[in-house]
């Protein structure tokens, strides 16, 4: 084609863009075709053409009735893609397979090998995925489902709303469908002879609506059922309760439930699997919001805008973006802060996504879930470089087969093309094979997590779905590009005669590239194995660590005597009652009750004053009974204890820990000075040692203990310290309750030990996981070696054959094999302890009592690597020393 | 494709064809369906043996002034499915969709 020609086809093709549009769409008309296909749309289009030309007609607007037509190529050319399955990639992919099936050793490695690599990465992306990813169940469509809270300036986490406010929002909305609000509460339910504590929530009228929730008998909380006096007492009730309770009995509805000693007729039941709107946290009642004008009118709030107790929740218009429901929302907020200065100032609204889980929590284990994520990338790059390393040393003996392709006239991208589909079969066969290892290692990770973890929930489905399959296979693409595309060109490039003449002359520069990935495989190994070591350390330091108090032998069980309608008098009657008995039943030491565990301070939070001195000290408080230093092992370190005195008739006395006492006092002695607290004058009689709290690596917080005898509260946790396992009196607990109360429910029935455990879980699971993949590193990694020397070992045959004719000793061959093969492992080493070095302070928030550049880890790491890569060199290296040179010397 | 079951979008191009209507266009212009579904049909057609196509030769061509086209024909297979189809969409049958040009000479 002369330059005049281009030029007038050039021409051709912008004044006639319906031709064009064929030239383009053309492309991608699978080859064998295109030619047929480019004709037939031309040659209609230009008769087409000239026709109208022929009647004068050939304007703008036909020009355009053209180029429509001609818009129809492209679902024509889409519709012949099916045509390519019978091209190419097929025939790729069957010589692919069969190219595996005919080297099984090689293939079960490979495969192997990647299983591991990615099922690791499936187990924690299922986990990720089920504690983050997953959306609520059972109502519809989740994803236009938004949560709101107050967000003030000054803070960072999402705050709960007051009534008030959700009213307004509720008024002033235009881009949400519906707004609805819910506060979680626990009930007492009492049905046919048996009461029991189960969770609930308290909801707005049109809670089920803007869910999307359906009943499956009855109906459900409708807006009319929300009446402002409260006195509607209707529940409905979960499928799942439904069933277990009450035996799917058909007339529940129109029944009566005791909720918290009141009458309450059920409405409906909610359908399978609707569980509330907090994921791993079940619930199983729902009650109109207004009730607890009624039940508990201390706590209904409902007029007074400072108190924040409800969780709002809304569903998008459809077509509404989140952003503009943010600018809708963030207005009326800002017109509230303007007209309720008092309560509003500096509560803007936030609104975030999706439902069911604590948005602050959330984000906040986003960022730790990097360290696994990390750990899993490296055996999976690890177990790339091996394959690619397997690829390579099965590379020289398909050398002729390669080059005889390339000089039959096959061109390079073809050949790469050929090989990249056959390192995809591999690791899409691979990924299967890491499914299975993946769900394995799922269930594994799952029986290393608590039940619960402060607001988390563990208790939730870790099962595949579509997204850990999307992902499986997203990493098993990723992954057969990554181990194929190296080995892959260097494949392709064989020089073309030499081959063709004879066997392979050994290929220095493919050895440096095998050597090269043993080497970053051995660096990659050391970078886990030390980061295995600092987490199983800071485990270690973090079991170690002295909390103030003993926690093994403790039983701990709640009870709330509120909800079963106990007034004061009664309430402080049983309390004794329980505490009297449980101290005469034999094996247990003592008995106490407190408002809270150690490990729960956060909730009860307060100001404390020296009296007569307005500087505020904020402090945590537990309320406790006399015994309660005795069964915690918490020592008084000045004064004495609460005893029984300590009533309502004495005067209020108050035990500091030594942080808020150091806080209030630094120089002075504190016995005996008045504290005003809660509006109240208590005496200090007694400095307690401190205690940790909720944050075990943390140091304890300023305690300040009142006594339960002088502060009455019906809503207790029974701490029980016991002569034997604790495990062996929870049913001891129940009887004795059940003894005083049949009707009383005891729950979080749990040894204290156990709490303690659950609080270490983040250390605990990195210690486990970084173990567990370090483990795997190394057994790869030894895997890479070993393969590498047992092929230089083949590759050699013989020349340790003409070495031994020539008088080498056993030993010496073995030695040379190992020196070669210690080489590339010590080269690794070393680099992966500077890697590691240079890496580890990264993860340094997660430690805790050793620094993240610890010379006994890294020591320990490098030796530990050592002694596994002279096993990988031992083996090939004693098979080469067995040849006997007369058979070693045939090989050639 | 099923050889059993035809769309009525894809008897009608059948019922087009069978009457003459024997290239792309030709057809599109006949049943006023778009482009984009009037090709991958015909594809659909050939594939399942229903109707073969033929290129013309450049002389037939050239003595008309125009180039080449590509023309579609019923087979014996594709004359039984289409029988069968228009049983079954009787407004096909029945609606007298008199096709409005006899058989061309040109087809």
């Amino acid at each position: 084609m002369d330059s005049a020609e281009v030029v007038r086809s050039m021409n051709t093709l912008l004044t006639r863009p319906h031709l064009l549009l064929i030239a383009i769409v053309g492309v991608i008309v699978p080859r064998r075709l295109r030619a047929d296909w480019r004709e037939e749309w031309e040659t209609e289009l230009r008769y087409r053409e000239e026709l109208l030309a022929e009647w004068d007609r050939l304007g703008w607007r036909t020009r355009c009735e053209l180029l429509r037509r001609s818009s129809g190529a492209f679902w024509d050319a889409l519709w012949l893609q099916r045509q390519r399955l019978e091209d190419d990639v097929v025939q790729d992919f069957r010589f692919g397979v069969r190219m595996l099936v005919k080297s099984p050793a090689f293939t079960l490695v490979a495969v192997l090998t990647l299983a591991l690599g990615i099922g690791a990465n499936t187990a924690i992306f299922s986990v990720v995925n089920a504690l983050l990813l997953r959306p609520l169940d059972g109502v519809s469509d989740p994803s236009r489902l938004v949560q709101l809270g107050r967000q003030y300036a000054n803070r960072t986490s999402l705050s709960d709303s007051s009534h008030p406010d959700f009213v307004d929002y509720r008024a002033g909305n235009t881009t949400m469908s519906g707004l609805a609000a819910m506060s979680p509460t626990a009930f007492h339910v009492s049905a046919r002879g048996m009461t029991e504590r189960l969770e609930g929530e308290l909801v707005t009228g049109d809670y089920f609506t803007v869910l999307g929730v359906t009943p499956i008998q009855g109906r459900l909380i409708a807006p009319d059922d929300d009446r402002d006096d409260g006195s509607n007492l209707v529940c409905v009730i979960s499928s799942r309760l439904w069933h277990r309770r009450f035996d799917g009995d058909t007339r529940i509805v129109g029944s009566t439930v005791t909720l918290d000693a009141r009458p309450f007729t059920v409405i409906g039941v909610a359908s399978e699997p609707f569980a509330g709107i907090k994921i791993g946290t079940p619930r199983d009642i729902w009650v109109p919001l207004t009730t607890l004008r009624l039940t508990n009118p201390s706590g209904a709030h409902f007029g007074q805008r400072r108190a924040s107790w409800l969780e709002m929740f809304g569903r998008l218009k459809p077509g509404i973006t989140l952003a503009q429901a943010r600018t809708e929302f963030s207005l009326i907020a800002a017109r509230l802060e303007r007209t309720y200065p008092d309560t509003n100032a500096h509560a803007g609204v936030r609104l975030e996504p999706g439902l069911g889980r604590d948005v602050d929590f959330t984000s906040e284990l986003r960022r730790f879930t990097y360290i696994p994520f990390a750990a899993v990338g490296i055996v999976l790059l690890i177990a790339c470089v091996n394959v690619a390393g397997l690829l390579l040393a099965r590379a020289s003996t398909r050398h002729r087969e390669i080059a005889t392709r390339l000089a039959l006239g096959a061109g390079r991208t073809r050949v790469v093309r050929q090989l990249l589909t056959e390192s995809l079969t591999l690791a899409l066969v691979g990924g299967v094979a890491g499914l299975v290892v993946g769900a394995w290692l799922t269930m594994w990770l799952r029986s290393l997590l608590p039940e619960r973890f402060l607001f988390l929930s563990f208790d939730v489905d870790f099962g595949l779905d579509w997204r850990v399959l999307g992902f499986t296979v997203a990493i098993s693409t990723v992954t057969g590009v990554l181990f194929g595309i190296a080995p892959a060109r260097r494949t392709s490039r064989p020089d073309l005669s030499g081959v063709m003449k004879g066997p392979p002359v050994s290929g220095h520069r493919r050895g440096a590239l095998r050597a090269a990935l043993v080497v970053s495989e051995v660096a990659l190994s050391v970078i886990l194995l030390v980061a295995a070591g600092l987490c199983v350390k800071t485990l270690q330091n973090a079991e170690g660590i002295d909390f103030g108090y003993q926690a093994a032998r403790v039983l701990t069980a709640r009870i709330d005597l509120r909800k079963q309608g106990y007034e004061r008098d009664r309430g402080r009657i049983f309390q004794q009652q329980l505490l009297d008995r449980l101290s005469a039943t034999p094996g247990v030491d003592s008995a106490a009750l407190a408002i809270t565990l150690p490990l729960n301070d956060g909730r009860w939070e307060d100001a404390v004053r020296r009296q007569g001195d307005p500087t505020r000290f904020q402090t945590f408080q537990n309320i406790v009974s006399p015994e309660y230093f005795r069964v915690m092992g918490v020592s008084l370190l000045m004064g004495r204890g609460f005893s029984t005195r300590d009533d309502e008739q004495t005067p209020q006395v108050a035990i500091l820990n030594q942080t808020l006492a150091r806080m209030m006092w630094p120089n002075e002695n504190p016995l005996g000075k008045r504290v005003t607290f809660a509006r109240q004058s208590l005496e200090i009689i007694g400095i307690a040692r401190d205690a940790k709290g909720r944050n075990l690596l943390e140091a304890p917080g300023p305690m300040l203990y009142r006594s339960l005898l002088q502060q009455y509260q019906p809503a207790t946790v029974l701490h029980l310290r016991t002569a034997l396992p604790p495990e062996q009196f929870g049913e001891t607990v129940r009887r004795e309750v059940s003894n005083l109360d049949k009707d009383l429910p005891v729950y979080a029935l749990t040894p204290l030990q156990e709490h303690v455990t659950a609080s270490l879980t983040p250390q605990r699971l990195l210690a486990h996981l970084t173990t567990a993949f370090g483990l795997l590193a190394l057994l790869l990694a030894g895997i890479g070696l070993y393969g590498l020397l047992a092929y230089t070992v083949t590759e050699r045959t013989a020349e340790i054959g003409v070495r031994m004719a020539l008088g080498a000793h056993r030993g010496d061959v073995v030695r040379l094999f190992v020196a070669g093969g210690m080489k590339l492992a010590l080269a690794g080493v070393g680099l992966g302890v500077v890697a590691a070095a240079a890496v580890m302070p990264l993860i340094k928030s997660v430690l805790f009592g050793v620094s993240p550049l610890d010379p006994l880890t890294l020591v320990t790491a490098s030796v530990v690597l050592v002694s596994a890569a002279l096993i990988a060199c031992y083996i090939p290296a004693r098979r080469a020393a067995d040849a006997e040179p007369k058979i070693a010397l045939r090989y050639e | 494709m099923g050889k059993g079951f035809l769309t009525f979008a894809t008897t009608l191009i059948l019922s087009a064809v069978s009457n003459g209507y024997s290239y792309g266009f030709d057809i599109v212009d006949i049943t006023g369906m778009p482009s984009g579904t009037v090709y991958p049909a015909l594809r659909r057609l050939e594939d399942a043996g229903f109707l073969v196509s033929k290129w013309e030769s450049e002389r037939a061509a050239h003595a008309k002034n125009r180039p080449r086209r590509k023309y579609y024909e019923l087979t014996r297979s594709g004359r039984d499915a289409l029988v069968a189809a228009m049983k079954r969409y009787r407004l096909l049958d029945q609606a007298s969709v008199k096709w409005i040009r006899p058989k061309s000479s040109e087809a």
